[in-house]
């Protein structure tokens, strides 16, 4: 987690952003905020900090470059350059190591572990800086550092938001101690820090204004006692100008007298610029107190300030420490000598540094007690919020393995009031789980029983339809074998009355031939002259014996004739292709009566059709062969007595049309109802004519249409033949 | 008109595997009054060789300008009657020529299946003398006009 905030996505707007960043940190640098001379409070670190922590060290490096460049001007060394670049690299570096990504702690390890020894090293070593000098830019150093994190790490709780627009990638979420201790950090450090830049600046001109003052109160009470002893001198050598020398020692002590205990320098000087007498210094020297140094005008009018040049590599504040102020102002009293004051900067840049090691060591202080205290503080007030997160984190698992025990506690309020929230959602939740978990299992247990249940049902009805199958494939088979051997029987039957019936011609043929044969003889023995006795022994053979023998011949065959058409007939019912549709029973009737009425006429029956005959489904032929084979019958079975009463009429059911056709006959014996259908079987065969196949066609003919036919009848009464014939679609709609 | 030369007697041919048919039929034919020659195959075979066989000793074969009559039984082995006829009724040089069917059976199927290929009449046997007598005389008026000699002017 820690790279991923540093990974560089080098799209033209982070890079824009790297940009800007760099270019702060000099800016930052070369807008210092100027606390005194020497020190500066340095905004550069916040940029080069912002950029560690964004894209990482080696671009951190080349910020903190670009930023501390300004101070090798600024402070006139260029060692300030190394601790500042070290910075990026230490936090950098620990960022990358690190888990945490806390700048302000990493960059507050850096200071006393690496940064501060270093200023120490420099200052103290390669640049021969008063201790307190190199003290005090530590403490500055350390202290500017670590407000500039502070500013950082408070600046980067507010980049996530806009992180996304640059396309840089960083979490989104801050830990919460990270937050608290951050908030903490500025509240306490901030105030103090402008404090002490208030006051920091305040403080140097305090000194020099003090400095100042003591300039001109030195100059006015040495210039003073100078005129003073100047006049009493000359009164003295009686108006002449008194010797140098005798004017030298004595002015000395006048001057040595105002000076007091004070850390400064008089001098008198003639008009030509060389010294007559001072506290220090030679007399008759040339007065050259800023040797190779550079003089500036300083504050008030007439005072200077000499920066003695630097010899090597010196700090700004080391300068200053050895900075001299001057005023130089004429005596007056009627000479034309100057009277000049050197104040040294030094022991009041020591007070100045004093107090500002003071402010400085209050400000650490306060640092680190703060930095302790808020770890300690934001760890106090975060951990339970993390416990909590630790805690219901996968909690639909948890509650399923175990009951949870760990709650944390907290002393705010609202956090408690969450984590009782939580409790109570976790038992609510465990809850619910354990009734889905037991609902699920005896749901489970359900379905395995139903599943079983359908298979089981499955396989018993896999099973009848497997046998339903067979029986099916059976009865086709039968089927198939049934219409095989019917044709077949048809086939026998057709070709057999055929087959049979060529010799019965032949028979025929020659019986009749035979018979000719005989007339012909006998016309022949009649023109012979016979005797009785020979005559009487031929006559029966040919008049009687042989024609009786011919006649029976004949006969039979004629009747073997007959039954043999009769059968082909029945055969050819099988034969022929079936014409169904929608017959006017009416029509079909009449037609049948008028075939036979010469029949009805002759022996004055009477045959009634009843108006409203039903239409039925059938083949017109064969529907009219069953009614004329039943008419037939009715006037061949007529009862002698009484005449024939021929009725006929149908009745229409949901299965078919029932058609009746009753007469008055003789009716039939109950013994002989079933053997009426049997080929050939024929009720008085010596009394009525016909081959006895009449009923067997039509049943025959029936069954081929899909239909039934069945009789009632009493012997003497009459009978009623009942056809059912399948129902005309057109008529149902009637 | 008819040059006596080339005038022929009609030649009857029968067709017909039963011995005892044919010789109904050949007396039939007598009591009608033909006396035409009579030429009798035993099956189809034989009847069609009579057309289109090669010259094979005694047998029979058909001769150029003669005129026949065929009475052709349906059921007959080898060859039956009905592809006899159909074969005779589609060459070009027989077609003209009479062909009675004789058959036992009376199926109206078989009828018209005769009468469609060209048949000029169908008989059913048991061929009684009158029935046949009868037809023979539709048929054989016409016969004996153009083709019997004998009993033409003679």
């Amino acid at each position: 987690m820690g790279e991923q905030g540093r990974r560089l996505t080098y799209s033209g707007k982070s890079f824009l952003l790297l940009i800007v960043l760099v270019a702060l940190g000099f800016a930052g640098n070369f807008f210092s905020l100027r606390l005194f001379t020497g020190f500066n409070f340095l905004f550069g670190s916040i940029a080069v900090l912002l950029v560690v922590r964004l894209f990482g060290i080696r671009w951190g490096l080349v910020a903190g470059l670009a930023a501390s460049l300004w101070t090798i001007p600024l402070y006139g060394h260029p060692y300030a350059v190394i601790w500042l670049c070290g910075e990026p690299l230490f936090v950098g570096w620990l960022l990358h190591k690190g888990k945490k990504r806390n700048i302000l702690l990493y960059d507050a390890c850096y200071w006393p572990l690496a940064g501060v020894p270093l200023v120490w090293l420099f200052f103290r070593y390669a640049m021969h800086v008063t201790v307190l000098g190199t003290v005090t830019a530590m403490l500055t150093y350390w202290v500017v550092g670590i407000t500039n994190a502070l500013v950082a790490s408070l600046l980067l709780t507010y980049i996530p938001r806009i992180a996304p627009l640059y396309g840089l990638d960083m979490s989104r979420t801050i830990p919460i101690h990270h937050l608290i201790f951050n908030i903490l950090m500025a509240v306490v450090l901030i105030p103090s820090i402008v404090v002490m830049v208030i006051y920091g600046k305040g403080a140097e001109s305090r000194y020099l204004k003090e400095m100042y003052t003591g300039i001109d109160d030195s100059l006015k009470v040495s210039g003073y006692e100078t005129r003073l002893k100047l006049q009493e001198l000359a009164t003295k050598a009686g108006g002449s100008v008194p010797e140098e020398r005798e004017v030298a020692a004595v002015v000395r002590g006048i001057l040595l007298d105002a000076r007091g205990s004070r850390q400064c320098r008089i001098t008198l000087i003639d008009g030509a610029g060389r010294v007559i007498a001072g506290t220090d210094g030679a007399p008759g020297t040339g007065f050259d107190p800023c040797r190779g140094g550079s003089l500036q005008q300083a504050g008030e009018s007439g005072i200077y300030r000499c920066m003695p040049a630097a010899e090597g590599v010196v700090p700004l504040l080391q300068r200053m420490h050895d900075a001299v102020f001057i005023h130089r102002a004429p005596l007056g009293g009627g000479t034309s000598w100057t009277m000049a004051v050197e104040f040294p900067f030094a022991p009041y840049q020591r007070a100045l540094l004093h107090d500002h090691i003071k402010s400085l060591l209050i400000v650490l202080a306060l640092n680190m007690f703060v930095l302790v205290t808020s770890i300690s503080l934001s760890h106090r007030l975060a951990a339970p919020l993390y416990r909590l997160s630790q805690v219901t984190t996968d909690l639909p698992k948890r509650l399923l393995r175990e009951n949870i025990s760990a709650w944390p506690e907290s002393m705010v309020s609202e956090i408690d009031q969450l984590i009782g929230n939580f409790k109570v959602m976790a038992i609510a939740l465990s809850q619910r789980f354990q009734e889905i978990t037991y609902t699920n299992e005896t749901l489970e247990h359900h379905v395995a029983e139903r599943t079983g249940e359908l298979i089981r049902a499955n396989e018993e009805l896999q099973k009848e339809i497997a046998e339903r199958k067979t029986t099916e494939r059976q009865r086709d088979h039968l089927m198939v074998e049934l219409q095989k051997k019917n044709k077949e029987l048809e086939g026998i039957v057709y070709v057999a009355s055929h087959d049979l019936r060529s010799p019965l011609v032949n028979v025929q043929g020659f019986s009749r031939k035979l018979a000719k044969s005989c007339a012909d003889l006998d016309e022949f023995m009649a023109g012979l002259a016979l005797d009785e006795a020979q005559q009487t022994l031929v006559e029966p053979i040919l008049r009687e014996s042989i024609p009786k023998s011919l006649g029976f011949i004949t006969r039979s065959i004629e009747k073997m004739d007959s039954l043999l058409g009769g059968l082909l007939r029945l055969s050819r019912l099988g034969r022929t292709a079936l014409c169904f549709e929608s017959l006017d029973m009416r029509l079909l009737m009449s037609n049948i009566i008028a075939s036979v009425t010469y029949q009805i006429e002759s022996t004055g029956a009477r045959v009634e059709v009843a108006p409203s005959l039903a239409p039925c489904l059938g083949d017109s032929v064969q529907v009219t062969q069953i009614f004329s084979n039943l008419l037939d019958n009715a006037l061949k079975y007529r009862a002698a007595d009484r005449p024939l009463v021929v009725h006929i009429a149908s009745e229409i059911f949901d299965e078919g049309v029932r058609y009746c056709v009753e007469d008055n006959g003789i009716g039939i014996p109950s013994d002989q109802q079933d053997k009426i259908w049997e080929i050939f079987h024929r009720l008085n065969p010596g009394e009525t004519q016909g081959e006895g196949l009449g009923l067997t066609m039509a049943r025959r003919i029936v069954d081929r249409l899909d239909g039934s036919i069945w009789v009632e009848s009493e012997p003497g009464v009459g009978s009623r033949f009942y056809v059912v014939l399948p129902r005309s679609p057109k008529a149902m709609g009637i | 008109m008819i040059n006596d030369s080339i005038k022929k007697e009609v030649i009857i041919l029968i067709a017909e595997d039963d011995d005892g048919h044919a010789e109904l039929i050949q007396d039939n034919l007598h009591e009608a009054g033909l006396r035409n020659p009579i030429i009798r195959f035993c099956n189809g075979r034989e009847a069609l060789d009579f057309f289109y066989g090669e010259r094979d000793g005694d047998i029979p074969r058909c001769e150029k300008g003669q005129a026949y009559m065929m009475l052709l039984d349906i059921r007959m082995p080898k060859v039956d009657g009905v592809e006899v006829l159909r074969q005779i009724k589609s060459d070009p040089e027989l077609k003209s020529m009479p062909v009675i069917m004789l058959t036992t059976t009376d199926d109206p199927r078989e009828i018209r299946t005769c009468y469609s290929l060209g048949c000029s009449c169908y008989v059913t046997k048991p061929v009684d003398y009158q029935k046949f007598a009868e037809m023979l005389s539709r048929l054989g008026l016409f016969l004996l006009v153009v083709q019997v000699p004998d009993l033409d002017g003679v």
